[in-house]
């Protein structure tokens, strides 16, 4: 973080090149360090119901890669040319007002996805005192899980005081936690390889395509939905080539290479959780050490997600001079909230929970790619981006732009018509196409037509670079 | 438009603008996305499939 002013590390205004001073390890160790959180387990123990182990591994980590690319070109030739976040970078298509649907989709995804990590660690913790026995008379689940979440949002707040340097220093110590997470794996296929061969998903179909094509699914949804993760961590990179392979690698390859640990805890031992089925295959001190490992995870992924999140509030005018400690309770009281409030009840929605971010993220994506590579061959204005004139190319239709309005809303219709989030029920080509894809390229096609046929007045052509009178 | 901004902020866009279009994707990057992207989970689909 060398040469990063205070002021650019706790905003949401460009960095600077001299200031982007992350080469490709560095991303890829943040973005590891972002993905590899428990969240990989219950993604793998989803697709665990649906399909065998091999299977699952294909489809899981080809569906995270496609989902990655996705995520990839949406956010980040804008995000690591201007040094912006992800929803800075959504200005361009959505207008000057409109960026606060994607907006919304972030804070949305972000709170989830936090409150299920820390959740999920507050859970573990709560199965080792009991396993060991330290339990404090009186309490028991209902009352340590809602604890342990605020604990962990309560260091998160502190951690997170010191902008994006915070979140340097804690991935340099948690970065170990991707080998430890290879050789959980290891253990469980050693120990179990003859049983996980041959173990069969509880909630298969009978249509053996459908159950494969919603393992690729259920990777797409939720290395897509990381796109918020992406453009924060993106924009310390000097430019889009040296974020490819750590993109690629650091964060879509590793999210698949853990989850693999889910698929085989839930087929084996029916709990993808490290910290319950490692006591099985290894006694209570193998459990201590999963139990590290799940924590230190979650910590390293939620104080991420917080950052991320964070920054991008800072686009609101409103929170745009408030002080980095009042963002930062801002932006984490929706998470603690959840995770005192409704821990039990978010954490058995995580399926529907997937499927919803799919329904926002993959119209988003495609909207996004066919902006910045159809629409406007590259060229950004990223004074357009920030202006606050009422003249500012942004300005399209009260600040938002239709064309993006209703490509998204095709793109959510498409996804639902061919998957509902809440059933899983499919329709038409989704077992062959999955229902990101379709959402996605749909969005792209009609964010294109709409454009054209709207001309450059509500268009994206009056976006383009623009010079300075 | 740059006068109603903050001053850190107009020199910054300022200094992105002289920066151009430099540093975007070029043949290198499309072929590390079109190999983990795209060709990578096509042989793992077909793979998965007949496992």
């Amino acid at each position: 973080m060398v040469g990063l002013s205070a002021e650019a590390d706790k905003s949401a205004w460009p960095l600077l090149p001299a200031e982007r001073t992350w080469g490709a390890w560095r991303l890829a160790i943040a973005l590891g360090t972002a993905a590899a959180a428990t969240w990989c387990y219950i993604i793998g123990e989803y697709v665990g119901y649906y399909l065998n182990f091999l299977q699952g591994a294909a489809a899981l980590t080809a569906g995270s890669m496609i989902g990655m690319l996705l995520a990839f070109l949406a956010a980040a030739p804008i995000c690591a040319r201007f040094g912006i976040d992800s929803i800075a970078s959504t200005k361009p298509q959505f207008g000057a007002r409109g960026w606060i649907i994607p907006s919304a989709m972030q804070l949305i995804s972000i709170v989830g996805w936090n409150s299920l990590l820390l959740i999920f660690g507050a859970k573990s913790a709560t199965q080792l005192m009991l396993t060991l026995g330290v339990m404090p008379l009186g309490l028991g689940a209902r009352q340590i899980v809602p604890a342990a979440t605020l604990l962990a949002c309560a260091l998160i707040y502190l951690t997170l005081l010191r902008g994006a340097t915070g979140v340097t220093k804690i991935s340099n110590i948690l970065a170990a936690h991707v080998p430890i997470g290879c050789w959980m794996l290891y253990l469980l296929i050693s120990h179990r390889w003859p049983e996980l061969r041959v173990a069969q998903p509880t909630l298969a179909s009978p249509d053996r395509l459908w159950n494969y094509t919603t393992g690729v699914e259920i990777g797409i949804t939720a290395t897509m939905s990381w796109w918020p993760y992406i453009g924060a961590m993106i924009r310390m990179a000097p430019n889009a080539r040296t974020a490819v392979v750590p993109v690629m690698l650091g964060m879509g390859a590793a999210t698949a290479l853990l989850s693999l640990i889910g698929i085989a805890g839930i087929l084996v031992l029916k709990s993808s959780d490290p910290s319950q089925w490692l006591r099985t295959v290894g006694g209570p001190a193998y459990a201590i050490l999963a139990l590290v490992f799940v924590t230190a995870a979650n910590f390293g992924t939620a104080i991420t997600g917080i950052y991320s999140s964070a920054i991008g509030l800072r686009n609101f005018a409103a929170l745009e001079r408030v002080s980095w400690s009042t963002l930062l309770l801002i932006t984490i009281a929706p998470v603690a909230l959840v995770g005192a409030l409704i821990p039990e009840l978010f954490f058995s929605r995580f399926g529907a929970f997937l499927a919803f971010l799919g329904v926002g993220f993959a119209p988003l994506c495609g909207i996004q790619i066919a902006d910045y590579f159809v629409l406007r061959a590259r060229v950004v204005d990223i004074r357009a981006i920030y202006g606050r004139d009422p003249a500012s190319p942004h300005l399209t239709i009260a600040g938002f732009n239709p064309a993006a309005l209703l490509a998204l809303s095709l793109g959510c219709l498409v996804y639902l018509n061919l998957l509902n989030p809440l059933s899983y029920a499919s329709s038409g080509p989704y077992r062959f196409l999955t229902a990101s894809l379709p959402a996605a390229l749909c969005a792209a096609i009609c964010y294109v037509l709409v454009s054209k046929l709207l001309g450059p007045r509500t268009g994206t052509r009056l976006l383009q670079r623009r010079r300075p009178e | 438009m740059a006068d109603q901004l903050p001053t850190e902020l107009a020199r910054r866009i300022e200094a992105l603008e002289r920066q151009g279009g430099e540093g975007d994707l070029n043949l290198r990057s499309w072929f590390w996305l079109i190999l983990f992207g795209v060709a990578t989970p096509a042989a793992l689909l077909l793979w998965g499939w007949w496992a």
